[in-house]
C-alpha cells in the first residue's frame, strides 16, 4: 500500500498557496466578534459592480502595463488614466434599493483595500458532529477585501481569472457560477459575471449579471433556483450557533438558560416554505417553532409564574424520554393592561419598498391603532438616510391625527436605523411615565447600512442602557431577500421586548390583536431557568434548542446577568431529551424499564425559575424572585402517544426544527416520516391553525428535500 | 529532531500564535500546509474540495489554538481538525451535489491548465479504488500508511475507539487489495460515486 501513498503527491502552486493563505488570515482577522451587522454598504450590488469595474481597470493596467494590446480600445473611461488611479463608476442602483448613486470619483489604487469589497459569499460550513464540538459565531456572508500588493504580486489576466482565484467560485465554460449549497445560503451576486472577454467594464453590471443568471444552463452550479419574484436572494443575514450536545449528567448536571418567547424563526420558516424554498439551516431556532405551539398549561391570574412539567417516551430514540418543562407567565384581561406610551419607530428605507413592505407596516400599525384604549400615546420615528420625528406622542382620542401619520409613510434612502432610535429614545424619555408601559415598536426589514454606526456595539448599547432605564423595545420583522433575523432577534434580546416576523396578514392579528397585552406588558425580566438532574437517575441529558440562551451555571444567581423577558399570557416551553439511567443506580423498588413506575415519589431533578419584577409594576420594581419545581420519576412513564395532544405538537415541532437545521441528533429522522404524525395531530385538532401549518409545512420540507438525499438517510 | 522536542516546541509556537500573533500564524500555516494539503486530496479525491476544506481547517483551528495541548504534533492536530472538516463535508454533501461536481469535472475545458490542473483522481486507479472506500475505512488507512499514526491517535482523530479504528484500518485494506488486484471496471474508469455508501 505504501509505495501508492506519497507525500508530495498533491501540491499547491506557489500562488496558491499564498491565496489560500491571504483567505485565512483575512477570515481570521475579524475574528471572536459575531459579525452582527456584515458592513452592508449602501449599495451592495453597486458594491460588487464597482468591484467588477475596479479589477477588470486593474486587469487593464497590469496588462497595460506589461505592454500587451489585449483589450483594445474602447475603454474610455479607463485607458487614458495612469497607473494607480482607477475610475468608480456611478451605475444606476440595479436592486431597487433606492439609493443615491455615486458621485464619480477617483480612488488611489491603496485606498482599494478598504472600499472595493468583492462581496463574494460562500457558505461556511461548520461542524456540528460528535463529541468534539466547536461551536463558533458567524454569519453566513463574508466579505473579500482586495489588497493592491495582491495585485501586484499575482498577475491576472483577466476579470474572471481574479473572481475564479476565489474560493467558492467555479469557471466553468468561461462562466463564472458560485459553487452549491441550501437556497437562500449562497449569495448570488457573482453568479453569472459573464465571462472573457471582460465584458463587464462597458456593460451595466447589473444587467450583465441578470443576463447571465436567465442564460445558466439547466443544472448549472450555481446551487439555487431561480429566486421567486425575480428577487435576488441574497443577503439573508442568520446567525450560526450549532447544536446543544448531549451531556453526561455526571460531568455537568445543571442546565442553564434564559427564556424566548419569540416565535420569529418559525414565521421565517413558514415564508420560506411558502416560496418554494427549503429555510436556511442557520435560519431555525429550535425553541421558537415550539413555542408557536399551545403548550396546553391551563390559563392562570394569580401568581407571576407557574412551571408545568410532563415527560413521555421520546420520537428520537428509543430508549430515550422527551421531558416537558412549561413556564406560564399570568393572564391579564385586556382590560387590565396598563396604558402604554408607544413610539413607533418605522424603517422607510429604500429596501422597505420591495415587495410592499411599508404597505404590510402602515396596515400593522393600522390594526394595531385599533387595538389601543384610553390613556395610550403613539408617536412616529421614520429614519431613511436621517431620522425624523414624524408624530409628538399623540393621544389615542386623537385617532384620526396618528393615522394620517400612517399614512404618510413611503420609502426614501439608505437605512440609518441608529439615528432612527436615537431618536425614538429621546422622544420616549422626553414623555417617560413610569407608571406606563414605555415602549418602542420597530418596524423593519432589519437592514443597518447607513449611518453614524452600523456596528453592533453602539446600537445595542443604547438600546441596552434604555431598556435598564424603563423603555423597552420590540421589533417586527418584514421581508425577504435582505432581512437579517440577527439584528432583530438582537435588538429585542438586548432591549427587554418581544421579536415577531410577519409573514402574513394573520401573523399581522396574532401579534397586534390577540397577542398585544402580552407583547406590550412584561411580567418579568431576566428570566432565567435552571434544571438540575440527579446523576444518579438522569444519565444523560440534551436541551433542544436555546442555544444563543446559554446562561452559565454559576450566573442563574447573578441578576446582572441578561436574559429573558415575558409578557401577561406568555407561555414558554423547553424540551429535554434525557437518558433515564438503569438499575443499579436506582433506589430499591423502582423500575424504570416499563410502564411499571407507579410508586414512591423519587425525585429526578428540580426546575428553578428566576425572574425580576419589571420597571412599570412600581411597587416591586426590582425585586427578584426565584420558584422551583420538583421532577419526579413517575412522570416519564407514559409512551409518546399517550403524551397531551400539546406535548405531541411540540415535539414534532422540534423535530422538524432539527431536521431543517440539519442536527447531528436528527440525522436517523426523516421529514417523510414525520408527515403522517403531523396530519394525525391536524386531524385531532381541526381547530388549531399553528398545528395545520406544521402539517403543511413538513409536507412541503419533505417536497423540496432532494428525494435522494431522503434515500441516502 | 526527535518528537519530544518537535512537541515542545509546537507547543510553544501555538501559545505565541493563541495571542493573535500573525507570524507565529504563518509559520504553523508554512510547517504545515504541504502535507494537510497532500491528506485532504487523498482523503477527498477533489482538489478544490481540499483546498476549501484546508481554509476551513486553518480558521477553525487558529482561532482554538488554546484547545491544542501538545499531546500529540501540531500537524497531527490540525490533521484531526480537517479530518473531521472532510467527515462533514462527505455526510452533507448530497448525491446530488457530488453529481453536480462530477458534471462540472466533466465539462471544465481541460485545455485551460493541462490535465494536472483538473481532478487528480481521474485515470488514477489507486485514487478511485480510494474513492470507493468509506470516509472512515480511508481515514483510517491514510493516517496509518501515509502518515505513520499509532492506532491511537487514528481512533482519537476519528472519534471511535481503539478497536474500531483497527477495524477500520483492516477493512479498508482488504477492500483495497480486492479492487487493485481484481481492476474491476469501477475501479478504473474514475467514477467516484461508489464511495456514495
Amino acid at each position: 500500500m505504501k509505495r501508492f501513498l506519497k507525500h508530495d503527491k498533491y501540491e499547491l502552486g506557489d500562488r496558491d498557496r499564498e491565496s489560500l493563505w491571504h483567505d485565512i488570515r483575512r477570515e481570521l482577522k475579524p475574528a471572536g466578534r459575531p459579525s452582527l451587522f456584515r458592513t452592508v454598504r449602501p449599495w451592495p450590488a453597486l458594491t460588487t459592480a464597482v468591484t467588477v469595474v475596479a479589477l477588470a481597470a486593474l486587469g487593464v493596467w497590469w496588462i497595460d502595463s506589461n505592454r500587451t494590446d489585449m483589450m483594445g480600445a474602447g475603454h474610455p473611461g479607463l485607458l487614458g488614466k495612469r497607473p494607480g488611479e482607477v475610475v468608480r463608476q456611478a451605475e444606476p442602483a440595479p436592486l431597487k434599493y433606492g439609493g443615491k448613486p455615486l458621485a464619480d470619483e477617483v480612488v488611489e489604487i491603496d485606498q482599494i483595500e478598504e472600499s472595493a469589497s468583492a462581496a463574494i459569499s460562500r457558505e461556511e460550513k461548520e461542524s456540528t458532529e460528535g463529541a468534539e464540538y466547536m461551536v463558533e459565531v458567524k454569519s453566513a456572508v463574508t466579505e473579500h477585501s482586495v489588497r493592491s500588493e495582491t495585485f501586484e504580486k499575482h498577475a491576472i489576466d483577466s476579470v474572471d481569472d481574479a473572481l475564479s482565484k476565489k474560493a467558492g467560485v467555479v469557471n466553468r465554460a468561461g462562466e463564472l457560477y458560485v459553487r452549491g449549497g441550501r437556497s437562500g445560503e449562497v449569495s448570488m451576486q457573482t453568479t453569472g459575471v459573464a465571462g472573457s472577454p471582460s465584458p463587464t467594464v462597458t456593460e451595466a453590471p447589473g444587467k450583465a449579471r441578470q443576463n447571465a443568471a436567465e442564460d445558466a444552463p439547466p443544472g448549472s452550479v450555481t446551487g439555487g433556483t431561480k429566486p421567486p419574484n425575480d428577487e435576488q436572494v441574497e443577503l439573508m443575514y442568520f446567525e450560526h450557533v450549532g447544536v446543544n450536545p448531549f451531556v453526561a449528567t455526571e460531568d455537568d448536571s445543571l442546565s442553564t438558560f434564559a427564556v424566548d418567547v419569540d416565535n420569529a424563526s418559525w414565521t421565517v420558516a413558514r415564508n420560506y416554505l411558502d416560496r418554494g424554498l427549503l429555510p436556511p439551516a442557520d435560519a431555525i431556532r429550535v425553541e421558537e417553532f415550539v413555542n408557536a405551539f399551545d403548550p396546553g398549561w391551563a390559563e392562570h391570574t394569580d401568581d407571576v409564574f407557574r412551571i408545568h412539567t410532563d415527560a413521555a417516551a421520546s420520537r428520537f430514540a428509543e430508549g430515550y424520554h422527551l421531558l416537558r418543562i412549561g413556564l406560564a407567565g399570568k393572564s391579564l384581561g385586556d382590560e387590565h393592561r396598563k396604558a402604554a406610551n408607544l413610539i413607533f419607530v418605522i424603517d422607510i428605507s429604500g429596501s422597505m419598498n420591495r415587495e410592499n413592505r411599508l404597505g404590510a407596516v402602515r396596515k400593522s400599525l393600522h390594526l394595531l391603532l385599533d387595538e389601543l384604549g384610553e390613556g395610550d400615546r403613539v408617536g412616529l420615528v421614520v429614519y431613511g438616510s436621517r431620522g425624523e420625528i414624524r408624530l409628538e406622542p399623540t393621544d389615542i382620542s386623537r385617532r384620526e391625527v396618528i393615522a394620517r401619520a400612517i399614512d404618510g409613510l413611503a420609502s426614501n434612502g439608505s437605512t440609518n436605523v441608529y439615528e432612527g432610535l436615537e431618536l425614538a429614545y429621546g422622544l420616549a424619555r422626553k414623555h417617560y411615565e413610569p407608571a406606563k408601559i414605555n415602549r418602542l415598536i420597530l418596524c423593519s426589514d432589519g437592514v443597518a447600512n447607513n449611518g453614524a454606526s452600523t456596528e453592533a456595539e453602539k446600537i445595542l448599547s443604547l438600546v441596552r442602557r434604555s431598556s435598564d432605564e424603563g423603555i423597552t423595545i420590540s421589533t417586527i420583522g418584514f421581508g425577504m431577500g435582505n432581512y437579517n433575523d440577527v439584528l432583530m432577534e438582537k435588538l429585542a434580546n438586548k432591549g427587554d421586548g418581544n421579536y415577531y416576523y410577519v409573514d402574513r396578514q394573520e401573523e399581522t392579528e396574532r401579534v397586534f390583536r390577540e397577542n398585544l397585552t402580552g407583547m406590550l406588558q412584561t411580567i418579568a425580566r431576566e428570566v432565567k431557568v435552571q434544571v438540575e438532574f440527579d446523576p444518579r437517575l438522569v444519565k444523560r441529558w440534551r436541551l433542544l434548542g436555546y442555544e444563543n440562551r446559554d446562561v452559565a451555571d454559576r450566573d442563574f444567581r447573578n441578576d446582572a446577568v441578561d436574559a429573558g423577558e415575558v409578557g401577561v399570557g406568555h407561555r414558554v416551553t423547553a424540551l429535554y431529551e434525557v437518558k433515564l439511567a438503569r438499575t443499579p443506580a436506582v433506589p430499591e423498588g423502582i423500575s424504570t424499564v416499563g410502564a411499571d413506575w407507579e410508586g414512591p415519589a423519587v425525585r429526578v431533578g428540580t426546575v428553578r425559575l428566576r425572574h425580576e419584577a419589571p420597571a412599570h409594576d412600581t411597587a416591586r420594581a426590582g425585586q427578584v424572585e426565584e420558584i422551583e419545581q420538583t421532577l419526579l420519576l413517575s412522570q416519564f412513564a407514559g409512551d409518546f402517544a399517550s403524551g397531551t395532544v400539546g406535548m405531541r405538537a411540540q415535539a414534532v415541532a422540534a423535530e422538524f426544527a432539527e431536521i431543517l437545521k440539519e442536527s447531528f441528533w436528527a440525522k436517523e429522522s426523516s421529514l417523510a416520516d414525520l408527515v403522517p404524525v403531523a396530519d394525525g395531530l391536524a386531524a385531532e385538532m381541526p381547530g388549531d391553525p399553528t398545528i395545520r401549518d406544521l402539517a403543511a409545512m413538513i409536507r412541503q420540507a419533505a417536497d423540496l428535500q432532494d428525494p435522494v438525499q431522503q434515500q441516502e438517510k | 529532531m526527535s518528537e519530544e522536542h518537535g512537541r515542545k516546541e509546537d507547543l510553544e509556537l501555538a501559545r505565541a500564535a493563541t495571542g493573535g500573533d500573525e507570524t507565529a500564524w504563518r509559520r504553523i500555516y508554512d510547517q504545515t500546509n504541504r502535507q494537510l494539503y497532500n491528506f485532504l486530496c487523498y482523503q477527498t479525491g477533489d482538489r478544490d474540495a481540499a483546498r476549501d476544506l484546508m481554509q476551513d481547517t486553518y480558521v477553525t483551528a487558529l482561532r482554538r489554538l488554546d484547545t491544542y495541548r501538545g499531546q500529540g504534533t501540531l500537524l497531527s492536530w490540525l490533521r484531526a481538525v480537517g479530518l473531521r472538516k472532510c467527515l462533514d463535508w462527505r455526510r452533507r454533501a448530497s448525491l446530488r451535489i457530488r453529481k453536480l461536481a462530477t458534471f462540472a469535472r466533466e465539462n471544465t475545458p481541460l485545455a485551460a491548465g493541462g490535465a494536472e490542473e483538473t481532478f487528480p483522481g481521474l485515470g488514477d486507479g489507486f485514487q478511485a479504488a480510494l474513492d470507493r472506500l468509506s470516509s472512515r475505512q480511508r481515514a483510517a488507512l491514510l493516517l496509518r500508511e501515509l502518515e505513520d499514526q499509532p492506532f491511537a491517535e487514528i481512533a482519537a482523530a476519528l472519534g471511535c475507539g481503539e478497536a474500531t479504528a483497527r477495524v477500520h484500518y483492516h477493512r479498508a485494506c482488504r477492500n483495497m487489495r480486492t479492487w487493485l488486484e481484481n481492476g474491476d471496471d469501477l475501479v478504473f474508469n474514475g467514477n467516484a460515486e461508489g464511495a456514495a455508501s
